[in-house]
Parts: C-alpha cells; sequence; structure tokens
C-alpha cells in the first residue's frame, strides 16, 4: 500500500520488443546497425541545396521584421508589443534553421533577438534599439552571406549591440 | 563494425514544427534517408489527431502506423511538452510507448531535466544537422530503454546506464 507521498507503491520496469529494430532489418539481438552511405550522401546534398536556397526563401522574413521593427519604434502600448511577439515568432523560426545551414552568426544573433524579446512588455525606445540592431545584423549576415560574418559590418553591429545593452542595465540599475 | 545496413522504407515518422521551414527541411532529410512516410503536424493538437486517426483498432505489433515522433517544443495549440505528457497519458499502447525525440532550441538544463521527467525518450537540439538526426533516430532503435511505470512517472528509464552500487538496498519500491 502506498502512501500519499508514493513511498511503498509499485515500480514496474516495462521491457518491450524492439520492434523498430526489427522494422529496420535488424534483429533484436543484432549488433548496432548503419545508415546506408549513399543514403546519408544524398540528405547531405539535399541539405546543402536547400541551404543554396535560403537565403531567398528568408527574404520575405527580413521583410517583415523591418517592417515589424519600423512599427514598433513608431507604435506604443498595444501595438508595440503586439509588434515585438511577432519579431520573436520570427527571430525563433530564423534561430531553428540558420544554423543548419551554415549560418552560425546569423542563428546566434536570431537566438539572442528570441531571448530579448521573450517578455517584451513595457519595452522602452532603448529596447526597441537593441531590436533594430539585432534586425540589421541578421539582414546583413543573411544577405552577405557566410563571409559576412567576418566583415566589418557585423563587428561594429556587435559592437553597438553590446553598448546598446551595456546602457540598458545601467539604466536598470539606477 | 556495423552489422547491417537500415532500411527505414518500413518506418513512419511524424514530426511536428510550427515553422513550415523546419517541417520541409526535416521532411527533406528523412525521405532522402528513404523514411517510409513521413507525416507532418503544425503543433500538438495537430499531432493528437493524426495520431489517434492512424492509430490501429487492433494492438497488433506491426500495425503501428507512427514509429517515431519528432516534436518541437514551442507550438501551440498545444506544445511539445503537452503532446509528450498526451503520449505517455494514453490509454493505448500504441500511442504511450511511442519514442518521443523532443526537437528545441532550449537547451538550458532546466527544460531538458522537465522533458525527461515527462517521459521523453531522446532530445535533439537545434540547429539539426543530418548527422544528429541520425544520430538520435540510431539512439532510438539501438538502445530502447525499458519503460518505467511509477506514480508519479511514466517514460523510459531516465538512468541511461547502471553504474555498480555496493552497499544495502534502501529502495522502498520493488521492481515489477
Amino acid at each position: 500500500m502506498a502512501d500519499q507521498n508514493g513511498n511503498g507503491a509499485k515500480v514496474r520496469y516495462i521491457h518491450r520488443p524492439n520492434t523498430l529494430k526489427m522494422k529496420v532489418g535488424g534483429a533484436p539481438d543484432s549488433e548496432a546497425g548503419m545508415v546506408d552511405p549513399v543514403d546519408l550522401e544524398r540528405a547531405r546534398n539535399a541539405v546543402r541545396e536547400m541551404a543554396e536556397t535560403y537565403p531567398a526563401e528568408v527574404e520575405g522574413q527580413l521583410q517583415k521584421l523591418q517592417e515589424l521593427y519600423e512599427a514598433a519604434a513608431s507604435g506604443s502600448g498595444s501595438d508595440r508589443y503586439d509588434a515585438l511577439v511577432e519579431i520573436r515568432d520570427i527571430a525563433h523560426e530564423i534561430r531553428g534553421v540558420a544554423g543548419t545551414f551554415g549560418y552560425a552568426g546569423c542563428a546566434k544573433f536570431a537566438t539572442s533577438l528570441f531571448d530579448f524579446t521573450r517578455s517584451p512588455d513595457s519595452f522602452s525606445d532603448a529596447h526597441v534599439m537593441v531590436v533594430k540592431i539585432h534586425v540589421d545584423a541578421i539582414r546583413v549576415l543573411l544577405r552577405g552571406g557566410r563571409s559576412a560574418e567576418t566583415g566589418p559590418e557585423i563587428t561594429e553591429l556587435t559592437n553597438s549591440l553590446k553598448l546598446a545593452i551595456s546602457r540598458l542595465s545601467t539604466r536598470r540599475g539606477r | 563494425m556495423a552489422g547491417f545496413v537500415y532500411s527505414f522504407q518500413k518506418l513512419s515518422v511524424l514530426i511536428v514544427d510550427d515553422t513550415e521551414y523546419m517541417l520541409s527541411l526535416l521532411t527533406t532529410i528523412l525521405k532522402a534517408l528513404n523514411f517510409g512516410v513521413v507525416l507532418s503536424a503544425t503543433n500538438g493538437q495537430d499531432a493528437k489527431r493524426i495520431l489517434e486517426d492512424n492509430r490501429p483498432v487492433a494492438e497488433a505489433k506491426d500495425d503501428l502506423v507512427v514509429d517515431i515522433v519528432i516534436s518541437d517544443w514551442r507550438m501551440s495549440p498545444g506544445d511539445g511538452a503537452e503532446l509528450l505528457h498526451w503520449i505517455r497519458h494514453h490509454k493505448s499502447d500504441s500511442i504511450k510507448f511511442l519514442p518521443f525525440i523532443m526537437l528545441t532550441g532550449y537547451t538550458e538544463h532546466a527544460r531538458i531535466i522537465k522533458a525527461r521527467d515527462l517521459g521523453m525518450t531522446e532530445f535533439l537540439r537545434k540547429p539539426v544537422t543530418v548527422n544528429s538526426l541520425v544520430g538520435r533516430i540510431g539512439s532510438v532503435i539501438e538502445r530502447p530503454r525499458p519503460f518505467v511505470s511509477a506514480p508519479t512517472f511514466f517514460g523510459p528509464d531516465r538512468r541511461r546506464q547502471t553504474l555498480p552500487f555496493e552497499g544495502p538496498d534502501k529502495r522502498k519500491a520493488k521492481d515489477g
């Protein structure tokens, strides 16, 4: 009989037959299998092909990000909040995919933007400026390709971002 | 040395993500790997409907329509955590024992622990690569853990390795 904390209650271990292994052509006790190298290469090639078209695919999101930033900058209250929530959602999408296609820098900025806009209520103009720097950096990185990650524009934007965030922290500390 | 080459043709996977591009990416990879069926849903609610619709009437072992679920965490309506909870508490064995790979950009330790305690099978961090995806699917196939049914938990055994212990057994519950 178990008490109210579950002490003394029955814990059961359930061992199920490994039907997945049998479905992929193995036996329950056979050695570990492997993925066909031809299939693996086909999958990698498919990702490479998608990577080549990714900047064009994401162009619409970049435009949307710019429009939303402008809406957040010119709006206030719930209008600003709604725009920032949409920005957060797009940042979430970009961060999930960009890294897969080798745009590590872009994924990093998108992740930072997503984290920054997690709770965008009562965002000031200074907060929205931080959003703008993120949006600019993502645009530069996606339009400029992977070589843009080490370019002067990104170095400048990274420094601006650090400065803008430190100013925010200083204001909070006051 | 590997024993045999996988044939994924008989496997079906349900991928759940609110991003169309991510769905497209995962579908492309899985199709290139020759998975037989790749189903997709854009949120937890859709995923539940697909699982219910494809549930076999009889619980025949070889009759499962969905073999593996790969799901994002952040979605609406119905996020990945809620979907996982629903799966592990389902009355049908064909659903409650499904391998569940949690795919997410959230990699904080607390998140991983929460997913583990909800009964996830594997954790796949974004950004996804072919190798990381294949690695998690390989783990699901090669290293299935026994399920644990306890008053406060149902899911794959949360201990991934058995370490030797010398001393008296202080556990109050007994293995069933």
